[in-house]
């Protein structure tokens, strides 16, 4: 006796249309994750992730039935939804600031921190938490390839297919995103070098 | 393999990703070979390993479940889904009725006029037999009186008179002829005279009347527009006028004419009644 296999993502958007909850609660639970750590990664805000991985459900609900599976994927038509809903927002609140952090807004899971080795734990996430301030300090077109293809762990090729652009340029700003990434976690180093050499000259 | 072709591979290097195996192994020989490019890859490789644990780090935060609010608005959209589709199926089957129902009138408006017109020929070929019952031979020389009621002339078939041949078809599809008997004028040949039940004078004795003359130059066209027939005397020689002959002897008798006069009040054409 055979397992029954998985539907497709287009075969749980075609139930979802037909008004499938259940396709609609598997479709969510299997790309859901992926939506709200890429605008988790790319925006630094929970909150914001949060209500982002719901518009786009939304706007599959509302729009699923322009979906084209000859132009790509379901996976990369939510994350495209989700890439330009990211960027709406990130430019429509880069003019606020926030008053009060929320402790649920905090991007660093609590769980991620244990007990058992507390200077190793501490040191480590510290060095996320640099790695993902430097994140958040790209520029836009380059944090989005990052968020891709390091965090996401995408393919050139289907990160391109996300972004609407040609695979070498995913590859040139992967490069250049990196160069910069390098340069931002670099500079401790150089000051405390810097410093050092400093108090040679004056010794 | 020199740096600036490693600089081009290091990221794929770094990130572990999949590439051509004579270029990676190049790629590491001139690791060994260069310190620069060695401490690149170093760099690089740090900086995959940073970025994997956050992604690690990141993939540990609780995604937020379906909300109640995805379901509510699938459920919203499927009604106005299926109201839509109703809405559309409604719209249809009016169409359809309405194209069904101007198809009908079509056929009944279509089958109506057939049958009239299928009516009418006979009455036609009827009235057509009747006219002409006596003398089918005599077609030729046949000459239709005139309309008073529609104060049409009576322009009649004549070899050489303009208004005959412009005005023939006319005549003979409008006219219904009670009776008429052909005679030729003993004075004159070219002169075609008919005796009509259906006259001017419908209580006196039948009248011979000669064929429409024209009077100066009159226009085909003018004689379309309809006019007025007035019955005159006129000296007895106006015939001379015409060229018709005429009895010296009865000289100072006056001859009774009908004038078509046009719609503008001119006189078109002059006819000779006996």
């Amino acid at each position: 006796m055979t397992a029954k296999p998985d539907p497709s993502d287009s075969e749980l958007l075609q139930s979802t249309m037909a008004g499938d909850e259940e396709a609609l609660a598997a479709l969510y639970q299997r790309r859901a994750p992926g939506i709200f750590r890429f605008a988790l990664q790319m925006c630094g805000s929970r909150s914001l992730a949060d209500d982002v991985t719901q518009e786009v459900f939304m706007v599959l609900i509302r729009e699923g039935h322009m979906f084209d599976a000859t132009r790509g994927s379901v996976s990369s038509f939510l994350m495209g939804v989700a890439r330009n809903h990211v960027l709406r927002r990130l430019r429509r609140e880069r003019f606020y600031v926030s008053i009060e952090e929320d402790p649920q807004n905090e991007t660093t899971p609590a769980t991620s921190r244990t007990i058992e080795n507390p200077l190793d734990d501490l040191s480590r996430a510290e060095t996320i938490e640099s790695v993902r301030k430097s994140v958040l300090a790209l520029p836009e077109r380059y944090r989005e390839v990052v968020a891709l293809c390091d965090l996401q762990e995408m393919s050139y090729a289907e990160a391109a297919e996300i972004l609407g652009c040609a695979v070498g340029t995913v590859r040139s700003r992967l490069h250049r995103a990196r160069a910069l990434l390098t340069e931002k976690l670099r500079p401790e180093k150089n000051e405390e070098a810097a410093e050092v050499k400093s108090a040679r000259c004056f010794a | 393999m020199n740096c600036e072709a490693f600089e081009s591979n290091v990221n794929d290097l770094a990130r572990g990703q999949k590439m051509d195996a004579t270029v990676r192994a190049q790629a590491l020989a001139h690791r060994v070979e260069c310190e620069p490019c060695a401490r690149l890859l170093e760099d690089e490789s740090a900086l995959s390993f940073k970025l994997r644990a956050l992604a690690a780090d990141t993939s540990k935060v609780a995604v937020p479940g379906l909300g109640k609010d995805l379901l509510i608005a699938l459920r919203s959209r499927q009604r106005a889904t299926t109201s839509t589709t109703e809405a559309a199926t409604w719209r249809s089957r009016r169409m359809i009725t309405a194209a069904m129902a101007v198809a009908a009138m079509i056929l009944v408006v279509v089958a109506v006029t057939i049958m009239r017109s299928r009516l009418a020929t006979p009455a036609a070929k009827d009235s057509t037999n009747a006219s002409s019952p006596q003398s089918p031979s005599a077609d030729d020389k046949l000459v239709k009186a005139p309309d008073v009621t529609d104060h049409q002339p009576s322009l009649l078939p004549k070899k050489n008179s303009v208004f005959a041949r412009s005005n023939n078809l006319r005549h003979k599809t409008n006219r219904v002829v009670l009776s008429s008997q052909s005679i030729v004028s003993s004075d004159s040949k070219d002169v075609t005279t008919e005796q009509t039940a259906m006259n001017v004078t419908p209580n006196s004795a039948p009248e011979i009347t000669s064929d429409f003359m024209p009077v100066g130059y009159t226009p085909v066209a003018s004689l379309q527009e309809g006019g007025q027939l007035v019955r005159v005397e006129l000296p007895r020689s106006a015939l001379v006028a015409f060229g018709l002959p005429m009895n010296v002897n009865r000289y100072d008798e006056k001859v009774k004419a009908d004038v078509f006069f046009g719609s503008d009040g001119m006189a078109r054409a002059i006819r000779f009644v006996q």
